[in-house]
């Protein structure tokens, strides 16, 4: 069983959200709860997802990264992601994603409030 | 310590992760990268299996692993109906398919086969340090 937590912090409509542990079928969808909560709440205007803690990730948490991008833009809100460690990333690389999704380095946001 | 293991999962999200640990036996004979990226494909392979073929929770997924000289060979089985093999297309809109698309740009050769079981396989040639 995959260890994993999902940390949500709401702040002036933007949530953050930090994803630590292995991200695949059997905890994709405790992500995809907690996402789904903060795109029910038109109060959130942006969402950035920390991959910083993340240390594995595959097509199921790709397809969670993307449907949540998706549903954003859709609705003129937006989604950041910060970087996880270079596994994690090579998967969004080897999937053509880079260009695709808003993605920032840790260290432009530093421990700080987060970006908007 | 052997070079093949064959180990079996109940068909739950569960054996997605379990079946990744499977890899820490042979980690200490692969290259970082090898590791990493069949960590990946063994994931993807046993979603595939978990998502496309309606397993019933007594039919369970076989995971084969086998270093052979320096190519590690995985195979996952399942006695399931199958599924069309399909890597996703170019067309990045899709959310369906990512996970056979990553395997066939990780794996040197890889390959869906159904003789009673689907097979879905995959080798990385140099998975182990040079000597």
């Amino acid at each position: 069983m995959s260890e994993h937590a999902f940390d949500v912090e709401v702040a002036d409509g933007t949530a953050l959200v930090r994803a630590s542990g292995e991200l695949d079928l059997s905890t994709g969808p405790v992500l995809e709860r907690a996402i789904g909560g903060l795109l029910d709440d038109p109060t959130v205007r942006a969402i950035t997802l920390d991959l910083r803690p993340l240390r594995f990730i595959d097509s199921t948490g790709l397809r969670i990264v993307i449907a949540t991008d998706r549903h954003l833009r859709a609705e003129d809100r937006r989604l950041q992601v910060i970087k996880g460690p270079p596994s994690v990333h090579r998967v969004f690389e080897l999937a053509l994603l880079e260009e695709r999704l808003s993605f920032v380095d840790g260290d432009d946001t530093g421990d700080g409030p987060v970006p908007r | 310590m052997s070079n093949s293991l064959m180990v079996r999962f109940q068909p739950t999200p569960a054996a997605v992760g379990l079946a990744r640990q499977q890899l820490d036996l042979l980690r200490d004979r692969m290259t970082d990268e090898a590791y990493e990226d069949a960590r990946l494909m063994v994931s993807e392979l046993i979603t595939n299996s978990l998502r496309h073929a309606s397993l019933a929770i007594d039919q369970e997924i076989e995971l084969v692993m086998r270093l052979r000289g320096s190519t590690l060979w995985v195979e996952v089985r399942d006695p399931g109906p199958g599924f069309e093999p399909r890597p996703r297309s170019k067309d990045a809109s899709s959310e369906s398919g990512w996970g056979l698309y990553l395997v066939a740009r990780l794996a040197d050769r890889w390959g869906v086969e159904r003789d009673g079981m689907n097979r879905v396989w995959f080798e990385l040639d140099e998975a182990t340090p040079p000597s």
